[in-house]
């Protein structure tokens, strides 16, 4: 049910494990942004420097895991892009035609989605969900509290409170789907099955979160500035990878190689 | 906002109740009940209801933290996937409609603050559309899907389970109602 890898952060003590979690935010935005700019040359170009970014943090296991649940979608797309693009065709089936143009930007879609998910799950193999949420907290405190009302700090504490909830929440529901299957779960209606597990985890939950926030509350929480007990800090290797990424965009945003007359790849 | 411990309502709590709704969203995606063919997850439910007890600003904002827990590592996307590729991704555009389908429905409701059953199952219907919507765009963008083939990809499997849903939630939020829950 629930996977077994529950955070995908593998500790590790390498490079990239301690560059500061802004560093690796902004780079792996920056590198998204590369993505979606590339054809298949640069993306294969990009894979490699994956290849090398996954030997340098020793995080190679995990990251297979974070394509199988869109692999499903990914196969949809390659299956329309291939058949449903107009071109030189190489192969019939059934009354449509595979086309080599297809087949490229097939091709080319895939491994963009592919490269988003496996540099997205790098930044998540080598960073920690605590300090995530404090490199995304300072990231965000820039922006004027007027726009959502709230400040950095509170979202801070509601991605903690989020990330501590997950697995006590999902114990909880585990324990009233089983109680439920022992009940006759599966016999009932599909809207009585929801209500029947929703009901009780809502008010469980309610209970336990008045419980927190009178707690907070007494312990004389304010969502004004608050001092950390680690505090980030940016030293030179983060300033030259940064640098490093800066580079690669303004290199490779131009990459286009005609390799087959009328399209890129 | 919940008042059964006759505490007065403050922005803790208020907080509170955001990060509980964006665990449950993050938690709903594990579980797939076993009745016929369809996989009915509790994720979209939680949407829902997100917007529908927390109000437009709250709601939304826990649908926000949510995407933060799915950008700082947690799997807490559909299948268990997270990270930043996922937003960006062909489904990214989903989570995306989960801010605005809370956005929406806590604006409905308390735009409309007395509404019949009827009136309620709209407001879902026209959050749930609200999640759709950006999901169908995204899709159709980049995976460069023509209309059709997006359509039937993407939103018209998902038909039935959400219609389930907006009933569920309908129940669930009477009941809340009548327990003086929200």
């Amino acid at each position: 049910m629930t996977p077994d890898y529950f955070l995908s952060f593998v500790p590790g003590d390498s490079f990239l494990h301690k560059l500061d979690p802004r560093t690796k935010l902004i780079a792996t935005m920056l590198i998204s942004i590369l993505i979606f700019r590339l054809h298949l040359t640069g993306l294969v170009l990009l894979f490699a420097l994956f290849m090398v970014l996954c030997y340098l943090s020793s995080v190679r296991i995990a990251l297979l895991r974070n394509v199988c649940p869109i692999a499903p979608f990914l196969i949809f797309i390659f299956i329309f892009q291939l058949f449903l693009v107009p071109g030189n065709s190489f192969m019939d089936l059934y009354g449509f035609s595979a086309t080599s143009a297809g087949l490229f930007e097939g091709l080319r879609i895939v491994g963009r989605f592919i490269l988003l998910i496996e540099f997205a799950s790098l930044l998540t193999a080598t960073t920690s969900p605590a300090h995530m949420t404090t490199g995304i907290e300072r990231l965000l405190r820039p922006l004027p509290g007027k726009i959502l009302g709230v400040t950095s700090f509170e979202i801070a504490t509601m991605m903690s409170l989020s990330i501590h909830l997950v697995p006590v929440l999902n114990r909880f529901l585990k324990e009233v789907y089983q109680a439920q299957l022992c009940r006759g779960l599966g016999r009932q209606k599909r809207i009585s099955g929801l209500v029947s597990l929703a009901i009780p985890l809502l008010r469980g939950a309610f209970r336990m979160m008045d419980d927190i926030a009178m707690g907070m509350e007494s312990r004389c929480y304010q969502g004004n500035y608050r001092t950390s007990l680690f505090e980030l800090k940016m030293d030179k290797y983060d300033w030259m990878a940064l640098m490093l990424v800066f580079v690669l965009l303004f290199a490779f945003w131009n990459l286009n190689i005609t390799l087959l007359p009328s399209y890129q790849i | 906002m919940v008042n059964n411990n006759n505490l007065s309502d403050s922005s803790v709590r208020k907080m509170v109740y955001a990060a509980l709704f964006a665990s449950m969203t993050a938690v709903g995606a594990y579980i797939s009940i076993p009745v016929g063919l369809i996989p009915l997850t509790l994720q979209t439910l939680f949407v829902i209801l997100a917007g529908a007890v927390l109000g437009a600003r709250w709601g939304m904002l826990s649908m926000v933290i949510y995407v933060l827990l799915g950008i700082a590592g947690l799997p807490v996307f559909s299948g268990g996937s997270s990270g930043l590729g996922v937003l960006v991704g062909p489904s990214g555009g989903y989570i995306i409609g989960f801010i605005l389908a809370a956005l929406v429905i806590g604006y409905l409701f308390e735009k409309f603050q007395n509404r019949s059953i009827a009136g309620v199952v709209a407001i879902f219907l026209v959050g749930m559309i609200a999640i759709y919507v950006p999901g169908y765009f995204q899709l159709m963008y980049v995976a460069s899907l023509g209309p059709q083939e997006t359509f039937a990809l993407g939103v018209a499997q998902f038909i039935p389970g959400a219609a389930i849903k907006i009933a569920a939630a309908t129940i669930i939020y009477r009941y809340l109602k009548t327990e003086s829950l929200v």
